[in-house]
């Protein structure tokens, strides 16, 4: 994992500010989609080799959650965005 | 609910009260534990706008009492307590577009000062703390060590810390420490 | 279980006079302990993963159930994964029905496995404590020394006194966690994780497998429903039954065949101290933070704790973790801060939601899954190994692996 994350409300940080919470590509179903939706939901996950979404929280900062693109493999990070920025999730 | 009252006892009544490291040198530190006044936490309501010309009108007027720290979040301070009456008639000055809670019982101010002070804050956190890029008038949530803390810089050599009452007293003696090498005088104000 | 030694061929290769003979010779006459074949174009077997899983599934298939046209496929070299990272643990003190009886059934093979593979795998039962350090911790190590006995696992409450006597230096009057005792299993303890490696591998290899290194899987090829081959960086290699023992890299695996599996990846790391005169016996584990210890016969403490967090494909870790597994240890072992640390390492894991492995057959005939291991699928390697060339060879789960299935999640009960 990269040591900074640059919050996009509060500049480049270190990762230990923030609070990891796991893959932002999913999308909670309906209570009522059925039990395979919500099996893949609260179970599989596509655990890429490469470039990946995530929710983190800025915790000891600003308190937002925000959507980081990381790559898994390098630490790269591509973009940070604020998670209302990204619509309903999760 | 109120069948008894609560003693408030300031959370750095107990904390170390003393000259610390570094005999006088011209960039001594001085740690003040701050009044315990009023701490309001305001949250923008979802979809308000920008704010910042309205949370001011909650203040008591001094410099630096709005101290924001993210997209619609501000703690506004004074060392003056104010009573929870006094503190829900403030509600209307917001228009309804944001929404205060009493934090008064919850976070503490330290006031850390010196022509070293940077330095100081620097062993703690990642953010920059140079005149240039931090300001007076300029906060940051950040991380102090392990702590998380709200600073902000009201002097050119001044800055005050809000933290969590529950951390104060642990923040306090790091801060000693972090200040050994410039000399510090600590003050409870007892 | 456990072959006669006099007619395994390695114990002729390395008999006392064979041994006599190459020191007579210098010692120049010496081969490599496994081969370096050229992929055939055909297997019966290919596993994927030369890691512990792998070998040990290759042995098993080859020495009990006659399974010998096998290949090995490992990407990189044999033992460069988490069999050559972890902190070499083994213990059987599970509390849960399904995991019991498996990881007994591991620590039994353990017992035998120098014997049975004729390699010095330094299996050491120097005991694994657990400490506890309120009422409430005590009353979960005695359910779950309860449970283990009722397994037939051994299982001892020790006492803060007792375990005084044994580890005098640990702090057992911290303010916030003082040591009030220890869940011993004695059985448990530490083996030498290359070793494990090694010997399986050459085990194997003389019974006709083939392990080829430096063969990165690329792709699966399908035809009819059915695998029939894998691409690799050595070009296409056929077989009639495929098997999966990627640990941490199991879903870049599965997705060859677009199979989504309940796992992520992530990181856990590992330390190694400078070398320091015996003082640690024992495994210890702290029941107040992540972290635990033991002591490597050269002197080193080898001690880990807890992932750190976030998904990750890359084999090193974070700082922050390095300092709270440092603050843990030190919270244990006050003493401990006065020692260096010589090396810290990462390994890339399949964490399963649950926590549990999978062994099973996939949604595919002649495709299977051996996966999600956590930190803690060291230990399980001989009987992992075991139950998946069972399952391999006889398409039938074995029956003390028969609770680790894929789609346990989907559907709970064990029809
Ligand atoms: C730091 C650390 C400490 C640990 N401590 C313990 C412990 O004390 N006790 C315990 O029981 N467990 C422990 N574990 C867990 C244990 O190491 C693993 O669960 C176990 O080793 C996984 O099985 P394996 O040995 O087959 O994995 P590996 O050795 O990782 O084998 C998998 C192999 O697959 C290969 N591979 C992957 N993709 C491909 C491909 N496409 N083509 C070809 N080959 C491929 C890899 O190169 C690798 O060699 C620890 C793990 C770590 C990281
Ligand atoms: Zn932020």
């Amino acid at each position: 994992m990269a040591s900074l994350i640059a919050c996009p409300h509060c500049g480049p940080r270190p990762k230990e500010e923030f609070t990891v919470r796991g893959d932002a590509g999913i999308t909670r179903p309906a209570p009522d989609a059925g039990e395979d939706a919500w099996y893949a939901y609260v179970y599989l996950r596509d655990n890429p080799r490469g470039r990946h979404k995530e929710h983190w929280h800025h915790t000891s900062g600003c308190r937002r959650w925000l959507v980081v693109e990381r790559d898994t493999m390098t630490h790269t990070i591509y973009t940070v965005t604020d998670a209302s920025a990204e619509g309903e999730t999760a | 609910m109120a069948d008894f009252a609560l003693l408030h006892r300031p959370a750095l009544a107990g904390a170390k009260s003393s000259s610390f490291g570094a005999p006088s040198t011209g960039a001594r530190i001085t740690l003040t534990a701050l009044p315990e006044g009023h701490v309001l936490h305001v949250l923008a309501a979802r979809g308000s706008g920008d704010l910042q010309g309205l949370i001011p009108r909650i203040g008591d007027g001094t410099p630096h009492a709005v101290r924001p720290y993210g997209p619609g979040q501000w703690f506004v301070i004074g060392d003056a307590a104010l009573s929870a009456a006094e503190i829900f008639g403030k509600t209307p000055l917001l228009d309804g577009k944001a929404s205060i809670s009493d934090q008064g019982h919850g976070r503490v101010r330290i006031g850390i000062s010196g022509p070293a002070v940077e330095a100081v804050l620097a062993k703690g956190t990642a953010v920059d703390l140079a005149l240039s890029n931090f300001p007076v008038g300029h906060s940051a949530m950040t991380l102090i060590g392990h702590i998380s803390a709200l600073i902000s810089r009201t002097g050119a050599e001044n800055f005050e810390l809000l933290v969590l009452r529950g951390f104060a007293g642990n923040l306090w003696d790091e801060l000693i420490q972090m200040s050994l090498e410039f000399g510090v005088d600590a003050r409870t104000g007892k | 279980m456990i072959g006669a030694v006099h007619r395994d061929p390695i114990a002729m290769r390395y008999s006392a006079f064979s041994v006599f003979l190459n020191a007579l010779r210098g010692n120049k006459g010496w081969t490599p302990a496994w081969r370096s074949p050229v992929p055939k174009n055909h297997y019966d077997v290919i596993i994927i993963g030369g890691g512990g899983h792998g070998l040990a599934t290759a042995y098993y298939l080859a020495k009990e159930f006659g399974v010998t046209n096998v290949a090995v496929l490992e990407k990189s070299y044999i033992g460069s994964g988490n069999v050559g990272r972890n902190t070499t643990i083994i213990r059987s003190n599970y509390l849960l029905q399904g995991n019991n009886p498996f990881y007994e059934l591991s620590m039994k093979l353990w017992e035998g496995l120098e014997q049975d593979f004729n390699f010095n795998a330094m299996v050491s039962q120097r005991g694994v404590l657990n400490l506890y350090h309120s009422d409430a911790q005590r009353d979960a190590y005695t359910r779950r020394g309860n449970a283990m006995r009722l397994h037939g696992v051994d299982a001892d409450l020790l006492d803060r006194n007792a375990v005084r006597q044994m580890l005098p230096f640990l702090d057992f009057d911290n303010a916030r966690f003082p040591i009030q005792g220890a869940l011993m299993q004695k059985r448990g303890g530490t083996v030498r994780h290359d070793a494990v490696a090694w010997g399986y591998a050459r085990g194997a290899d003389s019974r006709g497998v083939d392990i080829i290194q430096n063969c990165e899987v690329t792709g699966i090829r399908r035809e009819n429903g059915r695998v029939v081959g894998v691409e690799t960086s050595q070009g296409f290699i056929g077989c009639s039954k495929l098997a999966l023992a990627a640990a941490g890299n199991s879903t870049t695996v599965a997705d060859m065949v677009d199979m989504k599996l309940p796992i992520e990846s992530h990181v856990l790391q590992a330390f190694v101290s400078e070398g320091l005169k015996p003082f640690i016996d024992n495994v210890v584990t702290f029941g107040a933070g992540h972290f635990y210890v033991s002591q490597s016969d050269k002197g080193g403490l080898v001690f880990g704790g807890d992932i750190d967090g976030y998904n990750s494909y890359a084999q090193r870790g974070n700082l922050a973790t390095v300092e709270h597994v440092a603050e843990a240890g030190v919270a244990m072992i006050p003493a401990l801060s006065r020692v260096r640390v010589l090396r810290s390492w990462g390994g890339v894991m399949d964490m399963s939601m649950d926590g549990s492995p999978i062994i099973d057959r996939t949604h595919i005939d002649n495709l299977y899954l051996n996966a999600g291991w956590c930190y803690g699928g060291f230990k399980a390697t001989p009987a992992s190994g075991f139950c998946y060339a069972h399952l391999i060879a006889k398409n039938e789960p074995h029956e003390t692996g028969r609770a680790f299935r894929l789609d346990r999640f989907a559907r709970p009960d064990d029809r």
